[in-house]
């Protein structure tokens, strides 16, 4: 039961902070959206702000370990690539409150989600890292490339979400992936990577 | 004896709060500002800071308007005209590059520490990403490029703020220039291809 409840609030901050802002949101409108009461909020969390980090994090989890399936099931580099943003942006899509939540409002609570969210950036750069070896000799990646490509990758899904543009996700797949992989592969290879990943 | 108008001392006293405001987040990060430490800094009584804005990010976000807006400026007269979409994005990149290393500070406020703001520093940054997108975005037209469209140019507008960023953070945006055609590589790579965007980094090593 308790667990039940905890999840329940979980869900309610994710679907409150996506209808209203993080800013906007109360402790009162997601026990309202979770059909608890205000004292069983009080029982798992301290203030709006920890239940969103909770929520962030369990997020968090879940994405780390779809990435890790989605990496597994591909031998090349560049497919595992693909793979893994293809899973990211079909798992947004059917769920953009989620994707609203981890890479939208996280980023207006402020402090709090600074390491978290560096920690999604960091999973995702190392994944890329490899890629260097691809990369002709005689152009050596940018300093911070993967660092830039992630926020291009976040910056894409958080206007397209904001837009309302949620359940269309996946008709970016193909351009997200061929601008992660063609800094690394040039753009005819990175495009036909992402003609394998629908 | 002229006497000042109330408006005038308004400007005045948000010029001081501004120009301490860059070094002060510049130096410990937006998070270590205070607004005493503000008020002290450009020696203005206490309570000066509150008749004007209702907290630091208000504050921030009239700052961050000021340095949009001279942005915005700058930005629409080098895209503008006639020349060859690759020329005109250049264009607008040097702008910007050379306004974010003539005011480091102001640039570190602007690429680097609204980042960790809130939501109405967010809202902001993204309007201005969305600006450059539409600037890259233009792409499609002058392209080369053979199969489906690219429809990632908020990708692009995103990765080239978070370099601009990075370099800012570093405290080298004098470095920025030099940064340029690994800047205009990952522009010009999907709307013209490899062999485009090879030639941004040749220009690059020959002009060395």
């Amino acid at each position: 039961m308790a667990f039940n409840q905890r999840e329940r609030l979980l869900a309610a901050v994710a679907s409150v902070v996506a209808e209203q802002g993080y800013g906007k949101a109360t402790v009162a409108s997601v026990t309202q959206a979770a059909s608890v009461s205000r004292r069983t909020f009080y029982e798992f969390f301290g203030s709006k702000e920890e239940c969103f980090l909770a929520a962030f994090d369990a997020l968090d989890e879940y994405l780390a370990g779809a990435m890790a399936e989605a990496i597994q099931g591909e031998e090349e580099w560049p497919d595992q690539v693909a793979a893994a943003l293809a899973t990211l942006m079909h798992f947004f899509s059917e769920r953009p409150e989620l994707a609203r939540l981890y890479l939208v409002e996280a980023a207006a609570v402020g402090e709090g989600t600074i390491e978290r969210r560096s920690r999604g950036v960091k999973r995702f750069v190392a994944l890329l890292e490899p890629g260097r070896r691809y990369r002709p000799s005689d152009r050596p990646p940018a300093e911070g490339l993967e660092e830039a490509l992630v926020g291009g990758v976040v910056t894409l899904i958080a206007r397209r979400i904001l837009a309302g543009e949620g359940p269309q996700l996946t008709q970016f797949i193909p351009s997200v992936i061929e601008f992660t992989l063609s800094s690394y592969l040039g753009s005819e290879e990175a495009r036909a990577v992402a003609a394998r990943h629908p | 004896m002229t006497r000042l108008r109330f408006d005038e001392i308004q400007r005045s006293q948000y010029r001081r709060l501004c120009e301490e405001l860059a070094p002060l987040a510049a130096a410990g990060g937006l998070v270590d500002v205070t607004v005493p430490d503000l008020e002290r800094l450009a020696e203005l009584p206490a309570g000066t800071f509150s008749d004007r804005f209702s907290d630091l990010e208000d504050f921030l976000a009239a700052v961050w308007d000021a340095i949009s807006a001279e942005l915005e400026v700058l930005e629409d007269d080098a895209f503008s005209g006639s020349a060859p979409w690759r020329v005109r994005v250049r264009s607008v990149l040097e702008a910007q590059v050379d306004y974010f290393a003539l005011h480091s500070d102001l640039a570190r406020l602007y690429l680097a520490e609204s980042v960790f703001a809130g939501e109405r520093m967010q809202r902001r940054r993204r309007i201005a990403i969305g600006r450059m997108a539409r600037m890259i975005d233009a792409g499609r037209c002058e392209g080369r490029r053979n199969g489906a469209p690219f429809a990632g140019a908020d990708a692009v507008a995103g990765a080239l703020w978070t370099q601009m960023a990075q370099v800012v953070r570093a405290g080298q945006p004098e470095e920025l220039r030099e940064r340029l055609p690994e800047f205009m590589y990952l522009v010009v790579l999907p709307y013209c291809g490899s062999a485009a965007a090879r030639e941004e980094l040749a220009a690059h090593s020959q002009s060395r």
